[in-house]
């Protein structure tokens, strides 16, 4: 018996990083062939594999390659870093836009712009700036959640506070330093990719490959599952709660700092990203869902940055940020979180 | 094997739960913690599992003072089962049960092995929670999840076995079950067993010794023919003990409420009185 299932779940597995892997990779063909500028889907594909192109379309193509590829990265990295918090906080409505994470690596960022506006121009500075942030904010949210008596609904209570305080105090400080950035600042309130320079991929991938490299390393997603369990349950297997905690919330604020210090608050995608995962794989075992959430994730978010991009060029006002559209999608998820868990 | 504590004392939140506690517990017996509630049982389970260390006192393992020990020799010796168990997120019987497994990987070992299957095979057929292996936590009935968490504790093959109620919420005939698969493979591996348990009947005819305690101190340690049939144990408790002689030299406990018999009468004027 325990063997069947033992096989059952290897191959669900398999099957299911499969079929995401497929639908990932038709959305990012999907995702190129999509833009506002209507160079026939032919074309885009022959410059793809370098078969031939002009110089004009060389440009839009690796606009659009860029843009997908950011969609791509984002969606993992919020992705794994929901999946962390989730387990760390042993809550299913967490994520790094709800526990205010993400707000405060963009206050961070924010007031540094103030001090000087060159600074977007240097990634591995501004990502090293919003990780502070949502290291700091991190900690509040976990400090207030502790006082408040440190229950499942308080973090989430403390979270929208933390939230709803730090993107205030990002606008305003947005608003003050808006003349001086290149791009209207509501896309790093919002979040979007429409901005995003091919040079800028390299520090998403890096800080992604870096987060999942220790992860690995660490031996996380087996302590996770164990965590699920109460923290001495854990300290009983021979692990160090204190080691596994610090590391996987230091690996979450690396991931959601890295992506808001690019392309802005995306939220919800942390959130909805793993829940399906688990819904699809009929576990929580964090060695399988990590996995398949970085597959879900970027899925999520190239669907929603399609969807983004088509309204856009629906309405030909200009570019609409990726972030209300996960909001629009991801908020109704949260309310069907929310009933599920309050019936039980 | 053998677990002694010695003079061992904790406080929590400054209020004493143990006072100079000093007993052993032998390899191969079923040595059961009683008292009542806030009686120090479940901290003195935490303390042989190094949960929580001793203000004062020492706890020997085979002579060697538990800090000694590093925490991946602590895994592998010791399971202690916590009755409740969080179920937030989803997760299989057999994910739980697989967890149990962890201290015996390999440092950078991901997946189990064929071994880890085959224990947990075995262990959930004795345990008759096989058909529940792809079941998820939050769909069992208590019962069943009381046999699941003792899976997951033999599981891990551990040399000290402590289990807190591990019978609190099974029906009258997987009480007897679980007692007996916990009994037979103590005196199979000749492991040190400590169970703390409130159901007194069940006490008196599964373990090899009862340690009484009451306000974290030790009141009365024997077997459970002298336990039981001391009036330390009415005592402490409130209540009256009846012993009864099954089986030759089998002695069955019966607690008794501590008033006079209650008379249908006396009962219904009570009521009339109220209202």
């Amino acid at each position: 018996m325990a063997h069947q299932i033992a096989r059952a779940t290897r191959l669900r597995f398999f099957t299911l990083s499969i079929l995401l892997t497929f639908m990932l990779l038709t959305l990012i063909a999907v995702s190129v062939s999509i833009g506002a500028s209507m160079i026939p889907i032919d074309k885009v594909f022959l410059c793809l594999l370098r078969v031939e192109c002009d110089e004009s379309a060389r440009l839009i193509v690796e606009l659009r390659v860029a843009r997908t590829l950011a969609a791509l990265l984002t969606g993992g990295m919020l992705a794994v870093s929901g999946v962390l918090v989730q387990g760390i906080s042993r809550n299913p409505l967490a994520d790094p836009f709800i526990l205010g994470v993400s707000s405060t690596a963009l206050a961070a960022l924010s007031a540094f712009l103030l001090l000087d506006p060159t600074l977007i121009a240097y990634r591995q500075l501004s990502i090293l700036i919003a990780f502070a942030g949502a290291l700091l904010g991190y900690f509040l949210t976990t400090s207030i959640s502790l006082l408040a008596g440190g229950t499942g609904f308080s973090l989430i209570l403390s979270g929208i506070a933390v939230s709803a305080l730090f993107s205030g105090v990002s606008h305003v400080l947005l608003f003050l330093v808006q003349d001086k950035l290149r791009h209207p600042y509501v896309f790093l309130l919002m979040g979007s990719t429409s901005r995003v320079l091919p040079q800028d991929l390299v520090y998403l991938a890096i800080s992604l490959v870096l987060s999942v490299a220790i992860v690995f390393a660490f031996n996380i997603p087996k302590a996770l599952n164990a965590y699920l369990f109460g923290e001495s349950y854990l300290a009983q297997l021979g692990y160090r709660v204190r080691i596994v905690a610090t590391v996987s919330a230091f690996v979450a604020s690396l991931l959601a700092g890295s992506s808001v210090a690019v392309v802005g608050i995306v939220g919800f995608i942390g959130l909805a990203a793993p829940h399906i995962t688990r819904i699809i794989l009929r576990t929580s075992d964090h060695r399988a869902t990590i996995v398949l959430s970085l597959l879900t994730g970027s899925s999520l978010a190239i669907l929603s940055d399609i969807v983004a991009r088509l309204v856009s060029i629906a309405s030909a006002r200009g570019e609409i940020p990726l972030g209300v559209v996960t909001s629009v999608i991801g908020a109704p998820f949260l309310a069907y979180l929310v009933i599920k868990g309050g019936k039980k | 094997m053998k677990v002694r504590l010695e003079k061992v004392v904790f406080n929590y939140d400054a209020v004493r739960v143990l006072d100079n506690v000093s007993v052993e517990f032998e390899g191969g017996r079923v040595s059961c913690l009683i008292g009542p509630n806030g009686s120090g049982k479940t901290t003195t389970l935490k303390l042989i599992a190094s949960l929580i260390e001793p203000v004062e006192g020492v706890v020997y393992i085979d002579g060697k003072d538990l800090r000694t020990y590093s925490a991946s020799e602590i895994a592998k010796l010791f399971s202690y089962s916590d009755p409740h168990l969080p179920k937030t997120l989803p997760m299989r019987v057999i994910d739980f049960i697989l967890t149990s497994r962890y201290p015996f990987h390999r440092v950078f070992q991901y997946f189990e092995s064929r071994e880890d299957i085959e224990v947990i095979e075995t262990v959930a057929r004795e345990l008759g929670v096989e058909h529940l292996l792809d079941r998820k936590l939050e769909q069992l009935s208590s019962g069943e999840l009381q046999r699941v968490v003792l899976a997951a504790s033999l599981a891990r093959k551990p040399r000290i076995l402590l289990l807190d109620e591990p019978s609190a919420f099974l029906d009258v005939r997987y009480r007897f079950e679980i007692m007996d698969i916990v009994k037979k493979y103590t005196e199979k591996y000749s492991v040190v067993t400590v169970v703390a348990m409130h159901d007194l009947y069940l006490a008196s005819l599964y373990c090899d010794k009862v340690i009484l305690l009451s306000k974290g101190k030790i009141v009365a340690l024997g077997n459970p023919q002298e336990i039981f049939s001391s009036s330390s144990i009415e005592e402490v408790y409130g209540v009256r003990v009846e012993t009864l002689r099954v089986d030759g030299s089998l002695v069955a406990a019966i607690p008794l409420p501590p008033h006079e018999k209650v008379s249908p009468d006396s009962l219904s004027q009570q009521n009339l009185k109220d209202s």
